[in-house]
């Protein structure tokens, strides 16, 4: 492999460089996806989910719409405030000073005291952190704001998409300048257990052998196709399940009328959950 | 298509995702993709720019894009679903084994735009769901090589699988279309008003003129959402027909 596919991804090419690895020595192939990798100082990696053009559009559109709305609030006070005659004047600037506020300080205001969020970004899940992941600070907030009138021109965030799409981890300008990128917030929930479906009966129970034993990965496919089998047809699942089954039911002994049942029996003796219907 | 080739990670997704993984998608293979575009797309910008002179911006050439737009994208489709597995693929071959299945994707888009047309008169909600049930029609004929009716199935099947997918793709695709509209003509007449200082000489969309930088931009945003569209055909066979589980278990069945 040559060295002009590894320009997809900046870490590895660190690792690779940092160990002396020829890259004509790998075989490799790049999945793809909306992720960046990072490393903490104390050489932890984590990943976390990349925003792109889609989920923040749609959070700028509710914060366009939120604005507006403030800014109608203003004026209907600036037309109670037209009634005073002193006040008239007055109340003209307070609307220009509101406008040029919003424009300005809705996004680093909102950011600021939300950590990283406005209202429209929170309505999406989405949150600015710092490029190497920590926690946003006021500068950068402010910054990357103070770039949105750049990133918005020549119409529509044409700019702003158009350095989005070049850059890997999906950031406007504003968001190189300030050091900053968008991430998606894990939502993450405790997943349930996974549903023994029909329970293991007494007889399969007795024609298993004693003890199954299925390595990580493979405890955590069977774990996942076992989660998602509601979603797939009855044939499907089979036509899945025969890629591991035979294989699976040679190595432990497991044997049942169909492959999938073969890796729920499998899966539901190695974890001890054959055990529950009792 | 073998799943454990792909260059994308395969997993259950949501349609925004989906989009911020065709930037992504696009981006790392900008090069084919641009090739195409100025094969597929740029002789269509002189003749469009000649009309827009000549009909001085009439709204009917808003159509033109329209009804352009299954002929750009179908050649993207099959280059994104080359791309997906290859690091290269040659063009010449590819438009060529599109124009082989042109009477098939012909038909479904004849298909699909009588069912439109009858879903539209009949039901005011009609037409988004029709346009929303056959969006795969392209891809299970290029891709699965389908013919009329089962393109059609399998269309309506995918699409109703992941219904809410569909939905907000078909919302996408209008902003999409939009958005580049817009661009367009901002960028047309920056570069024209301002840079070159030759004022407006086709008119501007706020005169209420369509024009060519305006159909430009339309006429772009079709291969942007061919390969939109493209990965949201593959998302919607990742959730429903479990793409990621068949390379996890094929994994874990090889190791054995």
């Amino acid at each position: 492999m040559e060295w002009r596919s590894f320009h997809k991804n900046d870490e590895l090419i660190g690792c690779l460089r940092a160990q002396h690895v020829r890259p004509h020595h790998i075989v490799w192939v790049q999945h793809l996806d909306t992720t960046a990798l990072v490393e903490t100082p104390e050489r932890v990696h984590f990943r976390y989910r990349l925003a792109g053009p889609g989920p923040r559009a749609v959070a700028w559109f509710i914060d366009v719409v939120i604005r507006v709305v403030l800014v109608g609030v203003v004026i209907a006070f600036v037309s109670l405030l037209s009634i005073i005659p002193t006040l008239a004047g007055a109340g003209m600037g307070l609307l220009l000073l509101w406008l040029f506020f919003l424009d300005w300080g809705y996004g680093a205001a909102f950011e600021i005291g939300l950590q990283g969020r406005t209202p429209g970004k929170m309505a999406m899940g989405l949150r600015v952190v710092r490029a190497d992941g920590s926690p946003g600070r006021v500068p950068d907030f402010v910054l990357r704001n103070m770039m949105r009138g750049v990133d918005f021109l020549p119409g529509i965030f044409g700019i702003g998409v158009a350095v989005m799409w070049w850059d890997p981890r999906m950031r406007r300008l504003g968001d190189l300048v300030g050091g900053t990128v968008v991430v998606r917030e894990d939502r993450s929930q405790v997943l349930g257990t996974v549903a023994i479906d029909p329970p293991v009966s007494e007889e399969e129970r007795r024609n298993m052998p004693g003890r199954v034993v299925l390595g990580r990965d493979e405890t955590a496919i069977i774990e996942t196709f076992l989660r998602r089998r509601r979603r797939l047809s009855d044939e499907r699942a089979e036509e899945l399940a025969l890629l591991l089954g035979p294989a699976l039911s040679e190595r432990t002994g497991v044997q049942a009328p169909s492959w999938e049942r073969v890796l729920t029996l499998a899966y539901a003796r190695a974890t001890g959950r054959d055990r529950e219907a009792d | 298509m073998n799943p454990n080739q792909c260059r994308v990670v395969l997993r259950p997704r949501g349609p925004l995702e989906v989009l911020d993984l065709a930037v992504r998608f696009s981006r790392e293979s900008w090069q084919p993709l641009f090739r195409l575009a100025a094969y597929m797309v740029l002789p269509f910008v002189i003749p469009l720019a000649v009309a827009a002179w000549f009909l001085e911006g009439h709204w009917v050439l808003l159509l033109a894009p329209l009804l352009l737009g299954p002929i750009i994208q179908a050649p993207f489709t099959l280059l994104g679903g080359r791309l997906l597995f290859a690091e290269a693929v040659p063009l010449w071959p590819m438009v060529k084994d599109t124009l082989r299945q042109a009477p098939v994707l012909l038909s479904g888009w004849l298909a699909t735009s009588v069912a439109l047309a009858l879903s539209g008169i009949t039901c005011f909600y009609g037409a988004p769901v029709a346009q929303m049930s056959l969006m795969y029609i392209t891809e299970t004929a290029l891709l699965e090589q389908a013919g009329v009716g089962r393109g059609v199935s399998r269309s309506l099947r995918l699409a109703g699988a992941a219904l809410g997918t569909a939905g907000v793709a078909a919302m996408a695709r209008w902003g999409l279309l939009s958005w580049f509209a817009l661009v367009g003509e901002a960028v047309g007449q920056s570069t024209v008003g301002f840079i070159l200082q030759l004022g407006e000489p086709f008119g501007s969309l706020f005169g209420g003129q369509v024009t060519p930088f305006l159909l430009t931009g339309m006429l772009l945003s079709q291969p942007a959402w061919a390969i939109y569209r493209l990965l949201l055909y593959v998302d919607v066979r990742t959730r429903t027909e479990g793409w990621d589980l068949q390379v996890g278990l094929r994994a874990a069945g090889l190791e054995q």
